[in-house]
């Protein structure tokens, strides 16, 4: 709706940003919290509906990455089936999922995260947003959107043309890829290969002049978990949970999806919406961890496809066992484009696209399923209890900026104890604080991703707790 | 680039938000009528993609809710922005438009037709007040796409 596409949470739904920078009694910052203030309560909601309709109304979950819930939720739906569903469902739901990351993450790197650093940290927020990218790049803006726009068509010629099609179903897919989609989705792989390798040039070029970026945005300690296939090899949809540590030593392997809460405990700040997941076995605040495309490349040991390979290579070498500055979250990003689309190509080619084997019909076998997928942002859970009938009795989500939290908080503390001097809040320091959320690219999609003019309010509070001074802004 | 054709409709909005869907309604309906040069397209929300699809339309609609206003839809046409506003994955009629003219070389004619909605919570039942725009947000489709002039402007 018109007035409230910028404003209102309807279309927005992912909520609006509050920071909370706290200092002690020197005057000096010592902690932040990174705040969602928007209560949304889809759990609840999905409560009493049936299992069946999940993939369709999970996506509406978030207009940014619907495909995400639609996958998690086909997958917990499978499991209350009891089902393995046929492997031409499985490849059809992969190269889904891989069409999402191309696109998330093109959009991230090329509109969101761009701007910051070619067209420079203290540019003004009026010129430092991707129309800048536009008179200064425009072949770069151009071939970004495109790339996007190619990750869009995967999705469309798979799930059909309009928005949030439940196309995946608990069992499998509705249906299949034609010849001809097949053929257009090749048509457009030489294009995106191209723009993906600019990408990748671009950010290490980057890299060359932003050591001070890479050493205080988020560059610190901590866990990293994804799925992961049991030989290695990086997962987006199948495989399962790996935990390691910063020197990038294994901690737990091969836990199953549906053993989660062994090792996920979920904190609750008082004066936020969101859940802070953190590892349970080690508990707070030693059970920090991070997810998302920085997790994966962290958590797996090859990449399972050559060029994405050479690159995942020289990625490992900017850490000391794990990589773990999340300013190197780009980097990341534009890794797993290279092989999203090295896996759609090569998946091509499989026969089994074609077929019209698509779905294991069963009724209720379980009464608890649980799906897990990487989203772009990092792992998603969808937890759903149904009784004989399948409807659903209760329902638990955990989504990736929910388990990045803990570091988001930590990355804004560390960039404010280097930016922060005094009661000022001056724009630029503004600014990297807003890029410190943003290499995590949650899906606080319109309040964080607003380059220039995110929706932030930023309170500096004084060790009694008085409210020094206070920036809102967007 | 391909000769500039048909009239796009883009309805955009919250299926699961009442009102918010009255947008995506319209285009839908406007989709039945399977009218002559009329394409249509279904959004949650307007992402910058649509860049392309707007700058090879000859004329553009937008299609939203609104609570501006309860007094019947609304059309008004809609210019590129200056530059201003800031791009994230959710962005606005004239950003898309702006995004259109420098990065695809055409900025169509467009404009924003707009709905009036009073329940934005969640459901997929739209009010009575919605409903009633939606059927005269198709007519004024309609009237727009009968316009012998409407094809072949396009904003420098």
């Amino acid at each position: 709706m018109t007035h409230r596409i910028l404003i209102d949470p309807v279309t927005r739904i992912e909520g609006h940003a509050k920071i909370s920078i706290l200092l002690d009694e020197a005057g000096n910052v010592w902690d932040a919290e990174f705040h969602v203030v928007e209560f949304r309560g889809f759990e609840k909601f999905c409560e009493g509906r049936p299992m069946s309709e999940m993939p369709g109304i999970t996506p509406r979950i978030c207009g940014i990455c619907p495909v995400s819930h639609l996958l998690a939720s086909a997958k917990a739906g499978d499991a209350i089936l009891a089902v393995a569903i046929p492997p031409a469902a499985d490849k059809l739901r992969r190269m889904m999922n891989l069409a999402q990351i191309v696109q998330s993450h093109a959009l991230s790197f090329f509109y969101l995260s761009a701007p910051d650093f070619l067209l420079g940290w203290d540019t003004p927020p009026a010129d430092r947003n991707v129309f800048g990218i536009v008179r200064s790049h425009p072949d770069l803006a151009r071939a970004g959107i495109r790339l996007r726009q190619f990750g869009q068509e995967v999705i469309e010629i798979l799930g059909g043309r309009k928005i949030h099609p439940a196309w995946a179903v608990p069992g499998g897919v509705r249906s299949a890829l034609s010849e001809e989609g097949r053929d257009r989705i090749r048509s457009g792989l030489p294009e995106a290969f191209r723009t993906s390798r600019i990408a990748l040039d671009l950010f290490k070029k980057t890299l060359e002049t932003h050591h001070q970026e890479t050493e205080i945005f988020g560059n610190f300690p901590s866990l990293f978990m994804a799925l992961v296939a049991d030989d290695g090899t990086w997962e987006h949809h199948g495989g399962n949970l790996r935990f390691v540590d910063s020197s990038g030593s294994i901690i737990a392997d091969r836990i199953e999806p549906h053993r989660y809460q062994e090792f996920i405990g979920e904190s609750v700040q008082n004066n936020s919406y969101l859940k802070s997941p953190y590892y349970l076995p080690i508990g707070l605040p030693g059970g920090m961890y991070r997810v998302g495309p920085l997790a994966r490349l962290n958590v797996c040991e090859h990449m399972g496809v050559p060029q994405a390979e050479a690159e995942l290579r020289a990625f490992k070498k900017l850490g000391r066992g794990a990589v773990t500055s999340s300013f190197l979250y780009h980097y990341a990003r534009l890794i797993e484009i290279l092989a999203g689309l090295e896996y759609i190509e090569r998946g091509l080619d499989d026969p089994d696209l074609l077929s019209d084997d698509l779905r294991a019909d069963a009724g209720i076998n379980s009464l608890r399923g649980v799906g897990a997928s990487e989203a772009p942002r990092g792992t998603l859970f969808h937890d759903y209890t149904v009784n004989r009938d399948g409807i659903l009795q209760k329902v638990n989500l955990i989504i990736a900026t929910g388990q990045n939290n803990l570091a988001m908080n930590r990355t804004v503390a560390q960039i404010a104890r280097f930016y922060v001097r005094g009661k000022e809040i001056p724009e630029p320091m503004l600014n990297r604080i807003e890029h410190g959320i943003r290499c995590y690219d949650p899906c606080l999609s319109c309040s964080t991703h607003a380059i220039g003019k995110m929706p932030l309010h930023v309170q500096l509070i004084a060790a009694d707790g008085t409210v020094i001074n206070e920036v809102t802004r967007g | 680039m391909t000769a500039p054709h048909g009239l796009l409709v883009i309805g955009f909005g919250n299926t699961l938000r009442r009102d918010d869907a009255a947008g995506p309604a319209v285009a839908e309906a406007v989709a039945a009528l399977n009218l002559p040069g009329v394409f249509v397209l279904v959004r949650h929300q307007l992402t910058p993609e649509l860049a392309e699809p707007v700058s090879h339309a000859a004329a553009v609609v937008f299609v939203d809710a609104t609570t501006r206003t309860r007094d019947g839809v609304e059309l008004q046409e809609t210019h590129p922005r200056d530059g201003l506003r800031t791009l994230g994955h959710v962005t606005d009629p004239g950003s898309i438009l702006t995004l259109a003219r420098y990065l695809f070389g055409r900025c169509p004619r467009s404009w924003t037709l707009t709905i009036p909605g009073e329940d934005f919570g969640l459901g997929e039942e739209l009010s009575p007040l919605a409903q009633s725009g939606i059927g005269m947000a198709v007519k004024e489709i309609q009237r727009l796409a009968d316009q012998p002039n409407l094809h072949g402007h396009s904003i420098p």
